[in-house]
C-alpha cells in the first residue's frame, strides 16, 4: 500500500513539474507583452547569445521571463490575493494609512541639483505657427475644418495680469498636509525648488501657445489621502496650497486650480467625489473642478446636464482588483460615465497621419477595470475627440489616468480635444515632439490634470514632459 | 539558480531527475548529476566555475601526494598547501577588500580596495574541500582517486550554494553506490515540498514585512519587536527550508545528508540552540577548528580564547562586515558565560523561563546580524525597550501586525516539533501517509500560487 502511495504521488508531483516545464517550453509566449494592470511590459523569453550565456544575463533573463508567463498567471495572482485577504486582519483604513506613509519616499526622487539642471533648461523662441493643413480624407489624422463657432461668453477676464510674487513669502511647501489620527505628518514636503521646477516646465509649455491661449494645472490627491477625510472628523485635515504656488511663479497665462481645496469643501457636504475601490476621483469630483478650471480658461461651464450619463454599477476598483476585502465587496461603486450629446469620434494616433477609433467604453473590459480603459486607457502615444459641436478652437490634456473623466467634459468647448499621457508618448509613432504637435494641431488651450504623485515626480511632468516638449534651445 | 524558481521547479529538476533515472548505471548517474551541478553553478555566474574546479584541483592533487607521502611533515605541507589555496580564494574574494578597507579607516585613509563579486556559495564549498582535504590528512578516509566523484561530492548542486556543509567521510559510500527508487523520489520530495512551503509560504512572506517597516533611525517599539520577530522567523525559514529542500533533493538522488536543523527555536539554553542552530557548520568549526585549539580540556582562560577564537571565526564566516564580527562576539561571550557562570542557574530555572531567556536573546542577536552597522543594530535594541522610541506603535507597525498576524502564528506553530509532542514519532500507518501526501500536495500548490503571486508587481501609485 505505502508503495503504491510513494509511487502514485512521486508521479503526480513530478507529472505536475514536467507539464509546468512543458507549458514553458511550447506553449508559453515568447515576445513581451504589456500588462495594462501593472503598467509593465512582462519579459519577453531570453535572447540565447554568448554574450547573455557568458555574462550571466541568460540567467536573470530566463528567471524573469518564466515568473511572468506563469500559466494562468493572473488567475493564480487572484487566488493568492484573495487568500491572502481572507488571512488578513487589516482593515480598509488600515491598509490606506500605511500605503500613504510609504508613499513619502517616492515623492524626493529628484535631488536639487537635477531640478537646478531643469530650471535652466533655455527653450527656443516659440515657433511662427505653420498653415492650417491641407484636409485628407479618413482614416488620416488631419484638423477638420469647422463652421465658425458661436463664441461662449467668458466669465473670466483671461490672462489677468499676476502682482509680483516675492519667493520668500513662500518659504515651506508643505502642499498635501495630512492629520491622521491625531498624528501629525506630512503626506509631501515640497520644497520650493521643486515647485519652481515644475513651474518652469508649465511656463515652457504656455510658451508654445499663441498670446490668447492659456494652461490651467491642477493636482489631483489620489482616493488613497482622499479616503482618509472622507469620514473626516475635526482631527483629520487635508490642506494644498500647491496651486497658490503654482500661480504665484507662473507665467501671465498659467493658471492652476486646487482640487484638494475644491474637494475638501465637497467631501464636507458629503458628496460623492471618490471612490471607496479605486484610487480615482468620481465623474462628480471631476466635474467640479473642471468647472474652475474652465472658467479659468474663460470658458462658460457646461452643466451636467449637458451630457448623456450612463452609470456602470456595481463597479469595484483598482483596490478591490489589487487587495480586494470584503468591506470592498460589500460597498462597491457607482461608475458614472458623462459623453457629450453630440456627435464625436475618439482617435488614437497610431503613426504619423494615421490613427485608429477606439470605443468610448471597452464592454469587454471587467468590471474592475471599467474606469481605466474607457477612452482606451490612458496609454496610446496620442489620442483625441473629433468633436462635430460647431466650435473651431482645439486644446490639449496633458494628463494620466485621472484626465480619463476630465477629457470628456472639455468636449463641449472645442473642435479637437488632443489627450496624451507622457508615459506612452512617442515622438516617432506621432510624428513630431509635443511642440510640434501643439503647432501642427493649432492647440490654443492646455489643460494639465495630473495626479499628485505624478505631479512631483522625476519621471513625469518634470522629466518627460520636459523631454518631450522638443522647446530647448 | 534557487530552488524556489519556476526555472528550477518546471525544468531543471525534472529534466535531471528524468536524466538521473533513465540508466542504472552509476558511473552514468554520478555523470549526469556532476554535469548537472556544473551547468547548476554556472547558470548565474559562468567565470567562477573555473574557480571552484581549480579548488577542486588543487584538493584533489594534494589528497593523493599527502597519500603517498610516508613522512610527517610532507603529509602536512601537501595538506596545508591545499586548505591555504582554497582558503586564499576565499579570503581574496570575500575578505580582502574588508580587511585593507578597515586599516584604510583605521588610518584615515580612503578606501583603497572595490569589494568583489563573491562567486557563490564560496564559504560552502571551500569548507567542504577542506574537510576531505583535513580527513584525508587524520586517515579517516583514503584519498578519492576518481576525480568525478570528488568534483561531485564538492559541486553536487543541492547542497553547493547553501548548504547544508557535508563532512566527506559521511558520503563517500554514496558516491560510488546508493539505494534509488520511487520510495527515494516520494521521500526527497515530500522534503522539498516541506522546504519550499517554508521558504515560500512563510520566510518570503516574513521578508515583506521587514521590507514595510523602517527599521533605521527612529522607530516605534511595536516596530521594532515586530521587526525584530519577523527576521528572526525569516531566517530560520528561509535557512532551514532550504537546508530542507537540499536534503529532500539529495534525497531524490540517493544521497543521505544529515540533518542541518532540530527545532533551535525551542531551545532552554544558547549553548543548546547552537546545537540545534545550523549543525553542519556548528560541527565543522568543533571539528576543524575548536578541538584542535584543546577544545574544553584546557585551562578556564585558554578555554575562554578558544570559544571566542572559534566566534569570531564563525562570525567572519556569515560575511565580512563588522556586524557579523559584533554577533559572532555576542554569542562568544553569552557562551562564555553560560559555560562558566549561568550553567548551574540555567539548571535549576524552570524550562519555559530558559527558553524565554534563550529565545530573547537569539532574537536581539538576529537585530544585531540584521543591521550592517552596529548603531543600528543598538538603537533598533533600545527601540525595542523603549528607549529612543517614537512612540509605542506607528501606523505601519499596526498595519503590518493585522496584515500579517497570520504568518507570525503559521511560523511559530512551525517552529515546534508537533511529532514528538502529540506522540507521533515512529513510522507512519498507510493512512497517515496518505494523509499527509495530500497536506503536502496542498502545500506544493500554495507554494506555486505563492511564487506565482510574488511575480505580480503592482506599483499602486506609479500605475495609471
Amino acid at each position: 500500500m505505502k508503495k503504491f502511495l510513494f509511487r502514485a504521488f512521486a508521479l503526480l508531483w513530478v507529472a505536475v513539474m514536467v507539464l509546468l516545464g512543458l507549458y514553458y517550453l511550447l506553449l508559453s509566449p515568447r515576445e513581451s507583452s504589456f500588462d495594462e494592470s501593472e503598467n509593465r511590459a512582462l519579459a519577453a523569453a531570453p535572447a540565447l547569445t554568448a554574450e547573455t550565456v557568458f555574462g550571466g544575463g541568460l540567467s536573470e533573463s530566463t528567471e524573469d521571463w518564466m515568473a511572468d508567463h506563469v500559466p494562468l498567471r493572473r488567475t493564480l495572482i487572484g487566488f493568492s490575493q484573495r487568500l491572502r485577504d481572507r488571512l488578513s486582519l487589516a482593515s480598509y483604513e488600515d491598509s490606506l494609512a500605511a500605503l500613504s506613509r510609504t508613499d513619502d519616499a517616492l515623492a524626493g526622487e529628484l535631488d536639487d541639483a537635477a531640478l537646478e539642471a531643469l530650471l535652466a533648461v533655455t527653450p527656443a523662441p516659440t515657433p511662427t505657427p505653420a498653415p492650417t493643413p491641407e484636409p485628407t480624407p479618413s482614416p488620416t489624422l488631419e484638423p477638420e475644418a469647422t463652421p465658425a463657432p458661436t463664441p461662449e461668453p467668458t466669465p473670466v477676464p483671461k490672462n489677468p495680469e499676476k502682482p509680483a510674487v516675492n519667493p520668500d513669502d513662500y518659504p515651506e511647501y508643505a502642499a498635501v498636509h495630512l492629520d491622521y489620527d491625531n498624528r501629525d505628518f506630512d503626506y509631501y514636503t515640497f520644497t520650493k525648488i521643486r515647485v519652481q521646477a515644475l513651474t518652469s516646465v508649465l511656463d515652457r509649455i504656455a510658451a508654445l501657445l499663441p498670446e490668447d491661449g492659456t494652461l490651467v494645472y491642477t493636482m489631483v490627491p489620489q482616493a488613497s489621502v482622499g479616503n482618509l477625510f472622507v469620514n473626516a472628523e475635526d482631527k483629520r485635515s487635508f490642506t494644498a496650497n500647491d496651486a497658490e504656488m503654482v500661480e504665484a511663479f507662473g507665467t501671465r497665462n498659467v493658471h492652476a486650480v486646487s482640487t484638494a481645496g475644491i474637494l475638501s469643501e465637497a467631501i464636507k457636504e458629503g458628496q460623492y467625489v471618490y471612490f471607496r475601490t479605486d484610487m480615482h476621483w468620481t465623474p462628480l469630483g471631476t466635474y467640479l473642478v473642471y468647472r474652475e478650471m474652465a472658467a479659468l480658461a474663460g470658458l462658460v461651464p457646461a452643466e451636467r446636464e449637458e451630457f448623456d450619463i450612463q452609470v456602470e454599477t456595481p463597479f469595484r476598483g483598482t483596490y478591490y482588483r489589487d487587495g480586494p476585502t470584503t468591506w470592498m465587496y460589500n460597498n462597491p461603486d457607482d461608475l458614472e460615465l458623462l459623453s457629450p450629446r453630440f456627435p464625436l469620434e475618439w482617435r488614437r494616433v497610431t503613426a504619423p497621419d494615421e490613427y485608429r477609433v477606439i470605443p468610448f467604453l471597452d464592454e469587454n473590459a471587467s468590471p474592475t477595470d471599467r474606469y481605466t480603459v474607457y477612452l482606451g486607457g490612458p496609454a496610446g502615444p496620442w489620442t483625441y475627440a473629433q468633436c462635430d459641436n460647431g466650435m473651431t478652437d482645439n486644446c490639449l490634456v496633458i494628463t494620466d489616468s485621472f484626465g480619463l473623466a476630465f477629457v470628456p467634459l472639455v468636449t463641449q468647448h472645442y473642435a479637437q480635444v488632443h489627450y496624451y499621457d507622457p508615459r506612452y508618448f512617442n515622438e516617432y509613432t506621432v510624428g513630431g515632439t509635443v511642440a510640434d504637435m501643439i503647432e501642427k494641431y493649432q492647440i490654443k488651450d492646455v489643460y494639465v490634470v495630473v495626479g499628485d504623485l505624478h505631479s512631483y515626480n522625476s519621471e513625469f511632468l518634470l522629466y518627460q514632459v520636459s523631454s518631450q516638449l522638443g522647446d530647448q534651445g | 539558480m534557487v530552488f524556489s524558481s519556476f526555472t528550477f521547479i518546471a525544468l531543471f529538476l525534472p529534466i535531471v531527475l528524468l536524466l538521473h533515472y533513465a540508466s542504472k548505471n552509476p558511473a552514468w548517474r554520478n555523470g549526469v548529476l556532476l554535469l548537472a551541478s556544473l551547468f547548476f553553478y554556472a547558470w548565474g555566474e559562468p567565470r567562477f566555475v573555473l574557480i571552484m574546479l581549480l579548488s577542486i584541483l588543487v584538493n584533489y592533487a594534494s589528497a593523493l601526494l599527502c597519500q603517498r607521502s610516508r613522512r610527517q611533515g610532507w603529509r602536512a605541507f601537501w595538506t596545508g598547501l591545499g586548505v591555504v589555496l582554497s582558503l586564499a580564494f576565499l579570503f581574496w574574494f570575500k575578505y580582502y577588500a574588508f580587511l585593507v578597507n578597515s586599516v584604510c579607516a583605521l588610518f584615515g585613509l580612503p578606501a583603497a580596495a572595490q569589494p568583489k563579486t563573491l562567486p557563490i556559495g564560496i564559504s560552502f564549498y571551500t569548507f567542504q574541500i577542506i574537510t576531505y582535504t583535513v580527513d584525508v590528512y587524520r586517515g579517516k578516509v583514503p584519498a578519492q582517486r576518481n576525480l568525478g566523484r570528488l568534483a561531485l561530492y564538492i559541486s553536487f548542486f543541492p547542497q553547493l550554494i547553501a548548504g547544508p556543509i557535508v563532512n566527506y567521510t559521511d558520503v563517500e559510500p554514496q558516491l560510488a553506490r546508493r539505494k534509488t527508487g520511487w520510495g527515494s523520489v516520494y521521500k526527497g520530495l515530500s522534503r522539498f515540498i516541506i522546504g519550499l512551503g517554508k521558504k515560500v509560504l512563510i520566510a518570503n512572506v516574513c521578508g515583506e514585512i521587514l521590507s514595510k517597516l523602517t527599521l533605521t533611525g527612529s522607530m516605534s517599539v511595536l516596530s521594532a519587536w515586530l521587526g525584530a520577530i519577523a527576521f528572526s522567523f525569516q531566517i530560520y525559514f528561509d535557512f532551514s527550508g532550504y537546508s530542507d529542500m537540499a536534503i529532500g533533493l539529495g534525497r531524490m538522488f540517493g544521497f543521505r545528508f544529515k540533518e542541518n536543523f532540530r527545532y533551535p527555536y525551542i531551545s532552554q539554553s544558547v549553548t543548546e540552540f547552537w546545537r540545534r542552530w545550523h549543525i553542519s557548520l556548528g560541527s565543522f568549526f568543533r571539528d576543524y577548528v575548536y578541538i584542535p585549539l584543546g577544545g574544553n580540556r584546557v585551562s578556564a582562560g585558554r578555554h575562554i580564547v578558544n570559544i571566542l577564537a572559534v566566534w569570531m571565526l564563525t562570525g567572519a564566516w556569515h560575511g565580512a562586515s563588522w556586524n557579523f564580527l559584533f554577533w559572532g562576539l555576542y554569542y562568544g561571550l553569552l557562551l562564555i558565560l553560560e559555560k562558566h557562570v549561568l550553567r548551574a542557574l540555567l539548571e535549576r530555572l524552570p524550562g519555559a523561563l530558559c527558553w524565554l531567556y534563550t529565545t530573547l536573546l537569539a532574537v536581539l542577536g538576529w537585530v544585531i546580524f540584521y543591521h550592517e552597522s552596529l548603531a543600528d543594530g543598538l538603537r533598533q535594541i533600545g527601540a525595542m525597550f523603549g528607549i529612543g522610541a517614537a512612540g509605542a506603535s506607528d501606523l505601519m507597525a499596526i498595519y503590518c501586525l493585522k496584515n500579517y498576524l497570520w504568518v507570525l502564528a503559521l511560523a511559530a506553530l512551525a517552529c515546534a516539533p508537533w511529532r514528538r509532542v502529540l506522540g507521533l514519532r515512529g513510522k507512519r500507518p498507510a493512512w497517515r501517509e496518505a494523509l499527509r501526501a495530500v497536506a503536502l500536495s496542498g502545500v506544493f500548490a500554495l507554494s506555486l500560487l505563492f511564487l506565482a503571486g510574488s511575480s505580480f508587481n503592482p506599483f499602486l501609485y506609479f500605475r495609471f
